[in-house]
């Protein structure tokens, strides 16, 4: 991956942690970017982690994308827990302002994906309790539905509606400017 | 949520996803099914959502179409209007929007002592009325502010006043005095006299903020002459006493072509201190400095923000971090015409991290 360099050395020393797809492909990674994800985190602290860690709700696809997301913002965690958070120090708010956008930037191009890759990865995080992940999807799919109508979204996502139609009614009534 | 390709969403996700909309949508998406309509009413998705969402606004609008006529407005952070509530103020002599932080609104009717509005029932209770005449004491100028005390979670309001004493020219001013009362029920609640406040404190709704309970004052005049390091009083509703003295942060001492205006308010869980210098001949610009309250008992403020604009605007105040870090501000913007001033108050998210973001409407007072 992107990277290289520095990071792999850093890797080498640090402990790995095998993670395996529900189609059985093992992913190495560093227990920094492992746990990240709570779920595995509980199974580190447990000792059960030997032989690999199987994620069967996982496929391994979407893996590579979580672990993609986790060693990005891995190095991120790293860097705002070396510094203390002093605000007044504009060295520094300089160099993390310019981190931060690129670490917006990976943001952005990450959720570039199709509406089954996104709900499958908002799956993972869920399963894998990924908080910043699962943030940014759901925000991503939220934005998606914001301008849509009852009736769209029944639509998009074959909701049936077992409202009566008095039921309905009575909402629309009460809420009458969130339909304008 | 069923998905075309045969996937369903657990409803937990379903509800992490929708948490992440504000209320327009939410409203609307309650008639999509029984199930959408009963977790979007529960408490736990109240609570989720509120965390993520940017805050509801309540500000003052002169009517449309009718000049002394004002409205209260409920609306999101992207201008949108919730509900409108009319005839609830009357006009600016009569009574100010305070700001707070409750999920009450509550106006300050000076003398006339003040009301507090439930903005989903429109139900309004008003205190302190007919406290105006006082056997032959007339009251001079009253200034009421709202709070919730820390631990009980009782709303309360301390009010500050004069008394004049005798006819000119033996008249007598008494005062600041001090009182406070808890609302609750629909009669006038008991006031029970406190100690007079450390100094002679501003009654502007800029020179004070309720945090957690306390309410912060500063001296009187403080938003119209210069100190370099106003005091800062506070009152803490709980215990319904003054507390300690806070010295001010040191501020940023203005040019000579500068002028400048400090506010209190509310940021992170903390009072904030803001100081607004803008250009007088030169510019134009404006330079704001935030401080926010780390200890009070050793007055240790920290400077937390800085916001720098390349117009002149009378003054800027924090209303809220949101989520994703970003400060919501309220710019007051001055025009001259002839004698008379006229006001615009522009809402704006402000990114510390980067830019400006967008501009999101005008409005009257907040």
């Amino acid at each position: 991956m992107a990277s290289a360099g520095s990071g792999d050395e850093k890797a080498a020393a640090a402990a790995m942690i095998t993670l395996i797809s529900s189609d059985n492909e093992k992913f190495e990674v560093t227990e920094a970017t492992a746990t990240l994800s709570q779920t595995i985190r509980h199974m580190i602290e447990d000792g059960c982690t030997d032989g690999g860690v199987p994620l069967p709700n996982v496929t391994s696809k979407i893996l590579a994308r979580v672990i993609e997301y986790c060693k990005k913002h891995a190095t991120a965690a790293a860097g705002e827990e070396g510094s203390s958070s002093s605000f007044s120090d504009a060295a520094f708010l300089e160099v993390d302002r310019a981190f931060l956008e690129e670490l917006e930037e990976f943001d952005d191009a990450f959720l570039e994906v199709d509406r089954a890759t996104l709900f499958d990865l908002i799956l993972a995080a869920n399963y894998l309790d990924i908080k910043g992940l699962l943030n940014l999807t759901c925000q991503k799919v939220a934005d998606s539905v914001k301008g849509k109508t009852p009736e769209q979204i029944r639509e998009m996502y074959n909701i049936v509606n077992d409202l009566t139609p008095e039921e309905e009614a009575e909402i629309r009534r009460e809420t009458q400017w969130a339909f304008e | 949520m069923e998905v075309s390709g045969g996937v369903s969403l657990p409803e937990d996700v379903i509800f992490a996803v929708l948490s992440w909309l504000p209320v327009k949508p939410l409203c609307r998406f309650r008639c999509v099914s029984k199930g959408w309509r009963t977790l979007i009413s529960s408490p736990a998705f109240i609570t989720a959502q509120r965390s993520h969402a940017a805050p509801l606004l309540v500000g003052v609008f002169v009517a449309p179409a009718s000049s002394d006529k004002l409205d209260l407005q409920v609306m999101d952070t992207d201008g949108n209007v919730l509900r409108v509530l009319s005839g609830v103020l009357r006009s600016y002599d009569y009574g100010r929007l305070l700001p707070t932080r409750l999920d009450v609104i509550c106006v300050d009717n000076l003398g006339n002592g003040a009301s507090v509005i439930d903005p989903a029932t429109r139900a309004a209770i008003a205190v302190g009325r007919q406290c105006r005449r006082h056997d032959d004491v007339r009251r001079a100028r009253q200034t009421n502010v709202f709070g919730r005390a820390a631990a009980s979670g009782a709303y309360k309001v301390l009010r500050l006043y004069e008394r004049l004493l005798g006819v000119w020219p033996e008249r007598v001013v008494l005062g600041p005095l001090c009182d406070v009362a808890t609302l609750g029920g629909d009669t006038e609640p008991a006031w029970r006299q406190r100690p007079a406040p450390p100094f002679y404190t501003c009654w502007c709704a800029t020179c004070t903020a309720t945090v957690n309970g306390v309410i912060y004052f500063l001296p009187s005049g403080a938003c119209c002459k210069y100190l370099a390091r106003p005091d800062v009083a506070s009152f803490d509703l709980e215990r319904e006493e003054w507390k300690e003295t806070i010295h001010g942060p040191e501020l940023r001492w203005p040019k000579p072509w500068e002028r400048w205006s400090v506010a209190l308010g509310e940021l992170k869980g903390t009072v904030c201190f803001v100081q607004t210098v803008r250009s007088g001949l030169h510019g134009p610009y404006t330079d704001v400095n935030i401080w926010l309250l780390a200890d009070p008992e050793r007055s240790l403020w920290i400077k937390e923000y800085k916001v720098y604009s390349t117009s002149s605007l009378f003054s800027v105040k924090p209303l809220e971090v949101l989520f994703d870090g970003r400060l919501l501000l309220l710019k007051t913007i001055d025009e001259v015409y002839g004698a008379s001033y006229s006001y615009t108050h522009i809402l704006q998210l402000y990114d510390p991290s980067g830019t400006y973001g967008g501009f999101h409407g005008r409005k009257a007072d907040v």
